[in-house]
Protein backbone atom coordinates (compact mmCIF):
# COMPACT_ATOMS: atom_id res chain seq x y z
CA UNK A 1 0.00 0.00 0.00
CA UNK A 2 3.19 2.40 0.67
CA UNK A 3 3.87 2.76 -3.07
CA UNK A 4 -0.27 3.88 -4.18
CA UNK A 5 -0.28 7.12 -1.91
CA UNK A 6 0.29 10.66 -3.07
CA UNK A 7 3.79 10.47 -1.93
CA UNK A 8 4.68 7.99 -4.03
CA UNK A 9 5.04 10.01 -7.11
CA UNK A 10 3.88 13.32 -9.28
CA UNK A 11 1.06 11.03 -11.65
CA UNK A 12 -0.20 9.79 -7.87
CA UNK A 13 -0.05 12.88 -6.06
CA UNK A 14 -1.89 15.07 -9.11
CA UNK A 15 -4.26 11.95 -8.59
CA UNK A 16 -5.16 12.12 -5.26
CA UNK A 17 -5.39 16.18 -5.29
CA UNK A 18 -8.03 15.21 -8.29
CA UNK A 19 -9.97 13.24 -7.10
CA UNK A 20 -9.77 14.06 -3.14
CA UNK A 21 -10.70 18.01 -3.87
CA UNK A 22 -13.82 17.05 -6.13
CA UNK A 23 -14.77 14.78 -3.62
CA UNK A 24 -15.17 17.02 -1.29
CA UNK A 25 -17.07 19.34 -3.86
CA UNK A 26 -19.35 16.62 -4.28
CA UNK A 27 -19.60 15.92 -0.73
CA UNK A 28 -20.41 19.63 0.27
CA UNK A 29 -22.84 20.13 -2.30
CA UNK A 30 -24.84 17.09 -1.30
CA UNK A 31 -24.92 18.83 2.13
CA UNK A 32 -26.28 21.66 0.43
CA UNK A 33 -29.04 20.08 -1.71
CA UNK A 34 -30.04 17.83 1.38
CA UNK A 35 -30.19 20.87 3.40
CA UNK A 36 -32.29 22.85 0.60
CA UNK A 37 -34.66 19.44 0.63
CA UNK A 38 -35.02 19.14 4.18
CA UNK A 39 -35.35 21.73 7.12
CA UNK A 40 -34.73 24.46 4.22
CA UNK A 41 -37.31 24.40 2.50
CA UNK A 42 -39.65 26.09 5.30
CA UNK A 43 -38.14 29.18 3.53
CA UNK A 44 -40.70 28.22 0.69
CA UNK A 45 -43.46 29.50 2.93
CA UNK A 46 -42.06 32.82 3.66
CA UNK A 47 -40.18 33.82 0.91
CA UNK A 48 -40.39 31.81 -2.31
CA UNK A 49 -38.59 33.92 -4.28
CA UNK A 50 -35.46 33.45 -1.81
CA UNK A 51 -35.84 29.93 -1.97
CA UNK A 52 -35.66 29.77 -5.49
CA UNK A 53 -32.77 31.14 -5.97
CA UNK A 54 -31.01 28.77 -3.40
CA UNK A 55 -32.43 26.10 -5.33
CA UNK A 56 -31.25 27.59 -8.51
CA UNK A 57 -27.59 28.68 -7.08
CA UNK A 58 -27.08 24.86 -5.49
CA UNK A 59 -28.16 23.49 -8.82
CA UNK A 60 -25.70 25.42 -10.90
CA UNK A 61 -22.91 24.31 -7.94
CA UNK A 62 -23.59 20.62 -8.27
CA UNK A 63 -23.66 20.33 -12.41
CA UNK A 64 -20.36 22.22 -11.81
CA UNK A 65 -18.96 19.45 -10.21
CA UNK A 66 -20.58 17.44 -12.71
CA UNK A 67 -19.27 19.37 -15.31
CA UNK A 68 -15.62 18.60 -13.61
CA UNK A 69 -16.24 15.16 -13.06
CA UNK A 70 -17.19 14.65 -17.02
CA UNK A 71 -13.68 15.64 -17.63
CA UNK A 72 -11.79 13.75 -14.79
CA UNK A 73 -13.36 10.06 -15.33
CA UNK A 74 -12.19 9.28 -18.61
CA UNK A 75 -8.56 11.35 -18.34
CA UNK A 76 -7.86 9.10 -14.73
CA UNK A 77 -9.91 6.31 -15.55
CA UNK A 78 -10.09 5.39 -18.95
CA UNK A 79 -7.25 6.92 -21.13
CA UNK B 1 -49.80 25.90 -10.25
CA UNK B 2 -52.68 25.49 -13.20
CA UNK B 3 -52.55 23.37 -15.88
CA UNK B 4 -50.69 25.68 -18.53
CA UNK B 5 -47.66 26.11 -16.23
CA UNK B 6 -47.43 22.51 -15.47
CA UNK B 7 -47.70 21.67 -18.62
CA UNK B 8 -44.92 24.42 -18.99
CA UNK B 9 -42.72 22.73 -16.35
CA UNK B 10 -43.00 19.60 -18.16
CA UNK B 11 -41.43 20.75 -21.36
CA UNK B 12 -38.64 21.34 -19.40
CA UNK B 13 -38.13 18.35 -17.22
CA UNK B 14 -38.70 16.71 -20.12
CA UNK B 15 -35.31 18.46 -21.93
CA UNK B 16 -33.73 17.46 -19.03
CA UNK B 17 -34.24 14.30 -19.00
CA UNK B 18 -33.56 14.17 -22.81
CA UNK B 19 -30.12 15.51 -22.07
CA UNK B 20 -29.65 12.99 -19.62
CA UNK B 21 -29.90 10.43 -21.67
CA UNK B 22 -27.70 11.85 -23.86
CA UNK B 23 -25.11 11.96 -21.49
CA UNK B 24 -25.50 8.44 -20.41
CA UNK B 25 -25.30 7.64 -24.00
CA UNK B 26 -21.91 9.51 -24.20
CA UNK B 27 -20.64 7.95 -20.75
CA UNK B 28 -21.45 4.55 -22.60
CA UNK B 29 -19.47 5.51 -26.01
CA UNK B 30 -16.62 7.05 -23.62
CA UNK B 31 -15.79 4.01 -22.00
CA UNK B 32 -16.51 2.17 -25.57
CA UNK B 33 -14.02 4.02 -27.34
CA UNK B 34 -11.86 3.42 -24.40
CA UNK B 35 -11.14 0.01 -25.58
CA UNK B 36 -11.03 0.37 -29.38
CA UNK B 37 -7.01 -0.09 -30.62
CA UNK B 38 -7.25 3.47 -32.58
CA UNK B 39 -3.13 2.61 -34.09
CA UNK B 40 -1.95 5.68 -31.97
CA UNK B 41 -2.49 6.72 -27.87
CA UNK B 42 -3.46 9.93 -29.22
CA UNK B 43 -6.10 8.92 -31.04
CA UNK B 44 -7.72 7.23 -27.68
CA UNK B 45 -7.24 10.58 -26.07
CA UNK B 46 -8.43 13.02 -28.61
CA UNK B 47 -11.75 11.14 -28.76
CA UNK B 48 -11.93 10.52 -25.23
CA UNK B 49 -12.00 14.13 -25.03
CA UNK B 50 -13.56 15.11 -27.82
CA UNK B 51 -17.08 13.10 -26.33
CA UNK B 52 -16.78 14.38 -23.28
CA UNK B 53 -16.22 18.20 -24.61
CA UNK B 54 -19.48 16.96 -26.54
CA UNK B 55 -21.01 16.27 -22.81
CA UNK B 56 -20.02 18.93 -21.06
CA UNK B 57 -21.67 21.82 -23.79
CA UNK B 58 -24.39 19.70 -22.98
CA UNK B 59 -24.62 20.08 -19.57
CA UNK B 60 -23.60 23.93 -19.63
CA UNK B 61 -26.01 24.49 -22.18
CA UNK B 62 -28.70 23.24 -20.77
CA UNK B 63 -28.25 21.90 -16.98
CA UNK B 64 -26.23 25.29 -16.44
CA UNK B 65 -29.08 27.57 -18.96
CA UNK B 66 -26.30 28.93 -20.53
CA UNK B 67 -28.03 28.49 -23.98
CA UNK B 68 -29.96 31.60 -22.88
CA UNK B 69 -27.31 33.67 -21.18
CA UNK B 70 -25.25 36.81 -22.17
CA UNK B 71 -22.23 36.89 -24.36
CA UNK B 72 -19.87 38.34 -21.66
CA UNK B 73 -20.90 35.31 -19.44
CA UNK B 74 -19.39 32.96 -22.68
CA UNK B 75 -16.18 34.92 -22.37
CA UNK B 76 -15.61 34.69 -18.57
CA UNK B 77 -16.60 30.87 -19.24
CA UNK B 78 -13.95 30.76 -21.78
CA UNK B 79 -11.25 32.62 -19.93
CA UNK B 80 -11.65 29.07 -17.11
CA UNK B 81 -12.28 26.51 -19.71
CA UNK B 82 -8.52 27.53 -20.59
CA UNK B 83 -7.05 26.78 -17.29
CA UNK B 84 -8.64 23.62 -16.92
CA UNK B 85 -7.51 22.44 -20.20
CA UNK B 86 -4.31 23.08 -18.81
CA UNK B 87 -4.61 21.29 -15.55
CA UNK B 88 -5.80 18.71 -17.23
CA UNK B 89 -2.86 18.75 -19.67
CA UNK B 90 -0.36 18.86 -16.22
CA UNK B 91 -1.86 15.79 -15.30
CA UNK B 92 -1.49 13.78 -18.54
CA UNK B 93 1.82 15.02 -19.25
CA UNK B 94 2.54 13.38 -15.34
CA UNK B 95 2.99 10.09 -17.73
CA UNK B 96 6.32 11.69 -18.61
CA UNK B 97 7.62 11.07 -15.02
CA UNK B 98 8.50 7.72 -16.21
CA UNK B 99 10.03 6.06 -18.75
CA UNK B 100 8.15 4.97 -21.89
CA UNK B 101 6.36 1.67 -21.57
CA UNK B 102 6.94 1.12 -18.22
CA UNK B 103 3.64 2.47 -16.37
CA UNK B 104 0.61 0.13 -16.71
CA UNK B 105 -2.74 1.69 -18.02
Amino acid sequence: MESYGPWHNTYLAIYFTLTGLHALHVICGAIVIAFLWGPGSKLWETDPERFTNRVEISGLFWHFVDLVWIFLFPVLYLI
Amino acid sequence: MTIEEQAHFSEHVRRYLYVFYALIFGTLVTVGASYIPFGSHHVNIAVALAIACGKASLVAAFFMHLISERKMIYGLLVFTVFFFLGLMVLTVSAFADFPWHTVLH
